[in-house]
């Protein structure tokens, strides 16, 4: 199943992959705990970059080189998506002056 | 190259992002998480090249870390944002719990994709052709590619009306 | 199928349905009371008229072979089971029709008088139609669930009647009463239809038209049920349903109460048609009582108690209508008496003659009513023999006719009652039912005696009747003097061909002719100061009799508190407390809560929600890989 080889070996996917996912987790982990808004959209492209880690690693594995494509999508919409969630965060500091994620409570209740 | 070299670089680079994405993550000031930040881009685009995925590395330095980050950098100065922030102790339960997710996240991923582990991957092959991507890209995938610029033109779009002070 | 097809017979039913749909529905707004009144009497009229050409046809017939037919559609059809709702017109329903029609027509023509200058004048003859036609419905029905469609029908316009005015809350509530004490009785003809249908299937046959019910009798009586005789057991509660609807004893506790209603309404229903439907029925399904002769047992005993209990009740009323009311109690007991005896036919001719006399005398009582501006109470009245001539002659005729006394219409039909009555054995009946006429002799003559004799106690101007309230009593009259003669000679053997020519026994005659005699002398001689006496020595029997022996409190001690607290139980506790309380608000109150619970959720914050989300992404991951590893 999992094939850990010693460092003079060759890399094996495992590892490739491996560290797209912690990387991912990171990311995971650090939306739930900080509190800066502007922190929190950071995580969320270190989230986005670890899935991207995991694909340009799939597509080196044998089979299609499809992955790589995607990864340049994923380009992409990160840009757009980082664009529009900064806009939000700006707006957020003008109308509530802080960035503290916990003083966006209205949908509480 | 030889293989020792290689495999070293790519222990290497992967160290550099791991110790990047964690910068992100633990650092106080939103400019040092944005700087590390930056810093993991970096590191994953040496990756992408190692690997052969020279498009992908090439592009990342351009869009993620220059555009993207650029992007970051200015709004953690439009929100005064640059300097440290007081900010109380989280509870310890919300990060256990947020610890235990993540790890447990990690633990089901890397489970979900044990079976292809048996591969083994070459470092600093062939490129892949450039010309065999795009054949890909404006071919298979062009209605993807298409919406792609949709979304791209929406998010300019919606970025600039959320942020103008005077519409 | 038996009987000739005979369209005529739906052209009887109809126009009293017109009359109906007219007055109730254009009435007050668009005709004049004239308009009105003359509407629903033609109405009647009509269909009398199509009931004689009906009837000549079925005379045209050979004796053996009387029957019409028509049915108009099928009514159930449910697998094997077909109900039709189909008419037949044969010797007995033929009398019954023309009774009904042609009574109800003379009781149409005088309530354009009685209830002239009424603010509801439109809404009483639509009434009085929509009775007719249920009534000629039950008479003309060819199965006894359409006939109990009529019976139903009647009971409701008899509600509706007696409740006319009924911003009166006691008249309401004798409305009430009526219907409530019918349904009673309607259960146990609903049961004992219930019954006769099983059996039937039981025995294959499922057609419920009384040709096929009277062919096929003898499966009644072979079959049982719950231990008991199943056509004994149809029989008794057919008979309940009876006891209902024509108030016998016990349930018959409506009528007196029903004397409420406008008097024509009492003429025509609680004296002439409307009451008359159970001696109707048990006649009709005579076949049933032949093959069960211990329940025509039960009709013969309940029928003489009623005539005896109701009698006595009498003698000691001081309401004109509730003496008259006690009396149609009692003579329909005589009618039930012949029944019972096995001698329906003589039942039947006893519901025409009474017909003619009783609404003679409750048309006469109305006139009585009327004249006085609404006194109904015989102490205060008096010496309107010489106020109300017209009056007093048409009263004396049905005095005459009710007593018993040769030739009129009355003598013929109780003497042979009494007969059939004794000749069948029973003879202690026979001897109640005699003390019963001289009964029914001495009360009705008291209240000739007290109404139009001596000199007037009241302080009312006095006013004869129009002339459109006296032709119709006139003509009542009429019947109730000829009437006997022409149904002994006739009517008999036409109900019943091929029976044994009559043979009367001059003893009888002159024994129950005694009797009548002895009571109106009695009457003569006691009534007036010596009754005065007689109740000052026995108070307690006289507070006894005048308040009807307590029945009524007894009912409500018995079965209407009991059921009045039971119902209050029922409110407070399986209504309020689990219906509302529980299943109401109690699922309301879950769903609050439910809702309250699943509030807590809903933090607002953001990182919460991811929370939430990483955990169900790891429990759905960890699902998918259990099932592929797995």
């Amino acid at each position: 199943m999992m094939n850990f080889l010693p460092l003079t070996e060759s890399v094996s996917l495992a590892h490739i992959v491996g560290l797209g996912v912690a990387v991912f987790a990171a990311g995971a982990f650090g939306f739930l705990v900080r509190r800066n808004l502007i922190v929190l959209l950071m995580c969320v492209e270190l989230m986005l970059n670890g899935a991207n880690i995991v694909l340009v690693a799939f597509s080196r594995a044998p089979g299609a080189v499809d992955p790589q494509v995607w990864v340049i999508f994923m380009f992409a919409v990160a840009a757009a998506e980082a664009g529009v969630g900064l806009a939000l965060a700006v707006l957020i500091w003008r109308r509530l002056g802080t960035l503290d994620i916990d003083a966006l409570k209205e949908l509480k209740g | 190259m030889k293989p020792f070299l290689l495999n070293a670089a790519f222990y290497l680079l992967s160290g550099a992002v791991l110790a990047g994405a964690a910068g992100t993550v633990l650092l106080r000031r939103p400019l040092y998480c944005a700087l590390s930040l930056l810093f993991t881009l970096l590191a994953t685009s040496g990756l992408y090249i190692l690997l052969g995925a020279e498009l992908a590395g090439y592009l990342q330095i351009i869009v993620y870390a220059g555009a993207v980050m650029a992007l970051f950098i200015l709004a953690i100065h439009m929100t005064g944002q640059d300097e440290a922030l007081k900010v109380p102790p989280l509870p310890r339960l919300l990060l256990m719990a947020a610890g235990a997710g993540a790890a447990g996240l990690f633990a089901l991923l890397m489970l979900a994709s044990a079976r292809f582990f048996i591969a083994f991957v070459k470092l600093a092959p062939e490129p892949y052709s450039v010309a065999e991507q795009a054949g890909l890209i404006f071919g298979r995938y062009a209605p993807q590619f298409e919406l792609l610029s949709l979304l791209v033109l929406a998010g300019i779009a919606g970025a600039v009306l959320t942020a103008k002070k005077k519409l | 199928m038996e009987g000739n097809f005979y369209p005529l017979l739906k052209w009887m039913i109809l126009p009293p349905l017109a009359g109906f749909v007219l007055n109730g529905l254009l009435g007050k707004r668009l005709l004049s009371e004239r308009t009105g009144g003359i509407l629903g009497s033609l109405a009647i009229f009509l269909s009398f008229i199509f009931a004689l050409l009906s009837v000549s046809d079925l005379l045209n017939l050979p004796a053996a072979d009387r029957l019409l037919r028509d049915t108009l559609f099928t009514w159930i059809s449910a697998g094997p089971f077909t109900v039709d709702f189909a008419l037949r017109l044969d010797p007995l329903s033929a009398v019954m029709a023309l009774v009904v029609t042609g009574v109800s027509f003379l009781i149409h023509v005088y309530s354009i008088g009685y209830m002239h200058g009424d603010r509801c004048f439109h809404k009483y003859f639509a009434y009085l139609n929509f009775f007719v036609f249920f009534m000629l419905l039950l008479v003309l029905a060819d199965n006894p669930v359409l006939m109990f469609v009529g019976w139903e029908g009647v009971g409701l316009a008899s509600y509706l009647l007696i409740g006319f005015w009924y911003e009166d809350p006691e008249k309401a509530s004798a409305g009430k009463k009526a219907f409530v004490t019918n349904r009673i009785g309607d259960a146990g003809f609903l049961a004992g239809l219930m019954l006769l249908a099983a059996v039937m299937h039981a025995g294959g046959v499922y057609g419920l038209d009384f040709a096929t019910l009277s062919a096929n009798a003898q499966l009644a009586a072979g079959a049982s049920f719950a231990g008991v005789n199943a056509a004994f057991l149809i029989g008794v509660l057919l008979f309940v349903g009876a006891t209902g609807k024509s108030a016998q004893f016990p349930l018959y506790v409506w009528l007196p109460d029903a004397m409420a209603g406008p008097t024509p309404v009492s003429a025509l229903i609680h004296a002439a048609t409307m009451v008359t439907a159970g001696v109707y029925m048990l006649s009709r399904m005579f076949f049933l009582y032949e093959a069960a002769p211990a329940a025509l047992n039960v009709v013969l005993i309940t029928g003489c108690f009623t005539a005896f209990l109701a009698a006595v009740i009498a003698v000691a009323q001081r309401d004109i209508k509730k003496v008259l009311a006690y009396s149609t109690v009692s003579q329909l007991g005589y009618m039930f008496m012949a029944v019972g005896a096995g001698a329906w036919a003589a039942g039947v001719f006893h519901l025409t003659t009474h017909a003619f006399f009783k609404a003679l005398l409750f048309l006469a009582a109305g006139s009585v009513i009327h004249g006085l501006g609404g006194e109904q109470d015989l102490f205060k009245m008096g010496g309107l023999r010489k106020h109300m001539r017209t009056t007093f002659i048409l009263t004396a005729t049905g005095w005459l006719a009710i007593s018993g006394v040769p030739p009129l219409a009355g003598f013929y039909s109780k003497d042979l009652i009494l007969e059939k009555v004794f000749n069948s054995g029973a003879g202690f009946v026979w001897l109640t039912g005699l003390f019963t006429a001289a009964l029914t002799a001495y009360y009705i003559s008291r209240l000739l005696i007290l109404a139009f004799m001596d000199k007037y106690r009241g302080k009312e101007h006095v006013h004869g009747s129009p002339a459109v309230m006296t032709a119709p009593m006139g003509l009542l009259a009429v019947l109730s003097v000829a009437g006997g003669m022409a149904g002994a000679a006739w009517l008999l053997p036409f109900l019943q061909p091929g029976a044994p020519p009559e043979h009367h026994s001059a003893l009888m005659i002159a024994v129950s002719v005694s009797a009548a005699a002895a009571g109106i002398i009695a009457a003569f001689l006691l009534v007036g100061r010596r009754t005065e006496d007689l109740a000052a020595a026995w108070p307690r029997f006289h507070k006894l009799l005048l308040n009807k022996f307590y029945l009524d409190e007894l009912y409500e001690a018995l079965i209407l508190k009991p059921l009045e607290r039971f119902a209050g139980w029922t409110f407070r506790v399986p209504d309020s407390k689990v219906i509302d309380g529980a299943f109401v608000n109690g699922t309301a109150a879950l769903f609050m809560s439910m809702g309250r619970g699943l509030r807590a959720a809903q933090t607002g914050n953001a990182q919460f929600y991811a929370i939430v989300f990483l955990a169900g992404l790891c429990v759905l991951l960890a699902a998918v890989l259990a099932g592929y590893y797995l």
